[in-house]
C-alpha cells in the first residue's frame, strides 16, 4: 500500500518540491513547516498504510494528484463560510478542514445545508482535533501558503480537475435506523431537552434513561436512503439536557440505531473492497476508531486522518467519508 | 442529457414522493432530504417552485456524472439521453 505517514523531514522535502498536500498531524509537527502548497489540521490518529495508528511524530500526507490543473487555498470564518460551495471549482473538488468546537465549526454544522450551491459540488474534509488525553492544546488549522495558524475558521483547498475527470463523494456508515420510536426535535442544535417521541413531548434525557439506551449507539435519520448519524456526547441529568457531537435538525425523523453486534466486523463488511486505486481522500471518525477497535487494523484500502467529524458535503458523524476520481 | 424543465411535475413528485427509489449518488440523497424537509415544513406553491428549481439546478450542474444521470432517470421516469 502507498506510503501515507511521513516524518517531518520527508514532508519538508515534499513541500519544497512543490507538491500540493493535505496534512494531518500534531500541532508541533506542523507549526514550522515551510511555506508551500499545503493545508493542514491537527489530529494524531490515522488510518495508516499498516492500519489504525496514533502517532505524535508522524504526519499523514494526502497528495493532490499530479493531473490536477489548478489549486487555490482559501480561508473562511463564520461570516463568509456560506460561500464555500459557490467557490468550489466547476470541475474538481474541494477539501476543507475546520478546528473542532470553534464558531466556524458550529456555523458550518448547523447552516451548511442551507448555503447556496449545497451538495452541487464535491466538498469533503474533516474536523481537526487533538489527542483525547490532551487537556493543554486546542485543535488548529493551517494555511501553508501563508503559514497561517488558526483556531477558528475553515481552510479549504479548491482543486480543479481536467474535464475528463470526475470527483465523487460517498460514505461508509455501519449504522441504520432501528425499529423503535420516532424522535423529532423542535429546533436545530447540538443539544436537546424536550423532544417529540412518536408525537408526544418528552424530556430526552429521561427518555434515554427510562429506556436504558446504549449511548454508544446513536441517532440515525434517513435522507432518501442516506443514513446520517448524530452521536451522543453527554447527558446532564441535573439540567435534563442531552448534547451531541453533530447537530440534530428540526423536522427530520430520527431513530436510535439498530444495535451492532461487532463494530469491527460490521465496519469491515461495509467498507467497499474495490475502491482503493480511485480514492484520493478519506477520513474516518474517532468514535469508529475507538468503538470498532481499529488500532492496528486496516480499513479496507482506505487511509486518512481519524477525526472529530467528517465532512461529506455536510458534517457527518461516526462515518467514513471518501472521495473517488474517475475518468469519463 | 435532457433535463426536464422546472415546471415538470417530476421534481415536486420526487421531493414529496411516497415512493423513494434507490438513488445512487450521496449528493442526490442529502439534497432531496433537505428539500423534502423544506417542502414538508412549508408546503406552498412558492416552496415547491424553489425546491424544483434547486433540484433541477443540481442535475444541470452534475449532468456529466453517470450516477446523476441514473438518479435523474429515476426522477423523470424516462431514459436520459446522454
Amino acid at each position: 500500500m502507498k506510503k501515507v505517514l511521513f516524518t517531518k523531514d520527508e514532508v519538508i522535502k515534499l513541500i519544497t518540491a512543490g507538491k500540493k498536500l493535505i496534512l494531518a498531524s500534531d500541532e508541533k509537527n506542523l507549526v514550522d513547516l515551510p511555506t508551500g502548497n499545503w493545508i493542514a489540521g491537527t489530529i494524531p490518529y490515522f488510518m495508516g498504510e499498516s492500519g489504525g495508528v496514533s502517532s505524535h511524530d508522524l504526519i499523514f500526507v494526502t497528495e493532490i494528484p499530479d493531473f490536477a490543473l489548478e489549486f487555490e487555498v482559501k480561508v473562511y470564518d463564520e461570516s463568509n463560510i456560506h460561500h464555500v460551495y459557490e467557490d468550489c471549482p466547476r470541475h474538481g473538488y474541494s477539501v476543507i478542514v475546520i478546528p473542532a468546537s470553534c464558531d466556524t465549526h458550529f456555523t458550518f454544522a448547523l447552516k451548511a445545508p442551507g448555503f447556496s450551491g449545497f451538495a452541487t459540488r464535491p466538498l469533503i474534509g474533516w474536523i481537526a482535533g487533538v489527542d483525547l488525553n490532551d487537556e493543554k492544546n486546542t485543535p488548529k488549522i493551517f494555511d501553508g501558503t501563508h503559514r497561517r495558524i488558526l483556531d477558528n475558521g475553515a481552510v479549504v483547498m479548491h482543486i480543479t480537475l481536467p474535464t475528463n475527470k470526475l470527483a465523487e463523494i460517498d460514505i461508509v456508515n455501519i449504522f441504520e435506523q432501528g425499529d423503535g420510536d420516532t424522535i423529532t426535535f423542535p429546533e436545530d442544535g447540538f443539544k436537546a431537552t424536550n423532544v417529540m417521541i412518536n408525537g408526544q413531548t418528552k424530556n430526552f434525557a429521561d427518555y434515554l434513561l427510562e429506556n436504558t439506551v446504549d449511548t454508544r449507539l446513536l441517532l440515525v435519520t434517513n435522507l432518501y436512503g442516506a443514513m446520517i448519524n448524530t452521536s451522543f456526547k453527554s447527558m446532564d441529568f441535573a439540567k435534563k439536557e442531552v448534547t451531541f457531537y453533530a447537530p440534530v435538525f428540526a423536522g427530520l425523523r430520527y431513530k436510535i440505531a439498530k444495535p451492532v453486534d461487532d463494530y469491527s466486523v460490521s465496519f469491515m463488511k461495509d467498507v467497499p473492497a474495490g475502491e482503493g486505486e480511485n480514492v484520493y481522500f478519506a477520513c474516518n471518525c474517532i468514535l469508529n476508531f475507538l468503538y470498532a477497535g481499529l488500532e492496528g487494523k486496516k480499513t479496507g484500502k482506505f487511509t486518512g486522518p481519524i477525526t472529530f467529524g467528517e465532512i461529506a458535503y455536510q458534517l457527518m458523524n461516526q462515518t467514513l467519508a471518501y472521495l473517488t476520481i474517475q475518468d469519463i | 442529457m435532457i433535463i426536464p424543465d422546472e415546471s415538470d411535475p417530476c421534481w415536486i413528485k420526487a421531493i414529496s414522493g411516497d415512493k423513494i427509489p434507490n438513488y445512487e449518488m450521496l449528493a442526490t440523497k442529502i439534497l432531496l432530504g433537505r428539500l423534502s424537509l423544506l417542502y414538508e415544513m412549508e408546503p406552498s406553491a412558492d416552496t415547491a417552485k424553489k425546491c424544483a428549481a434547486e433540484l433541477r439546478a443540481f442535475f444541470v450542474w452534475n449532468k456529466d456524472l453517470p450516477k446523476a444521470q441514473a438518479d435523474l432517470e429515476k426522477i423523470s421516469g424516462k431514459a436520459v439521453q446522454k
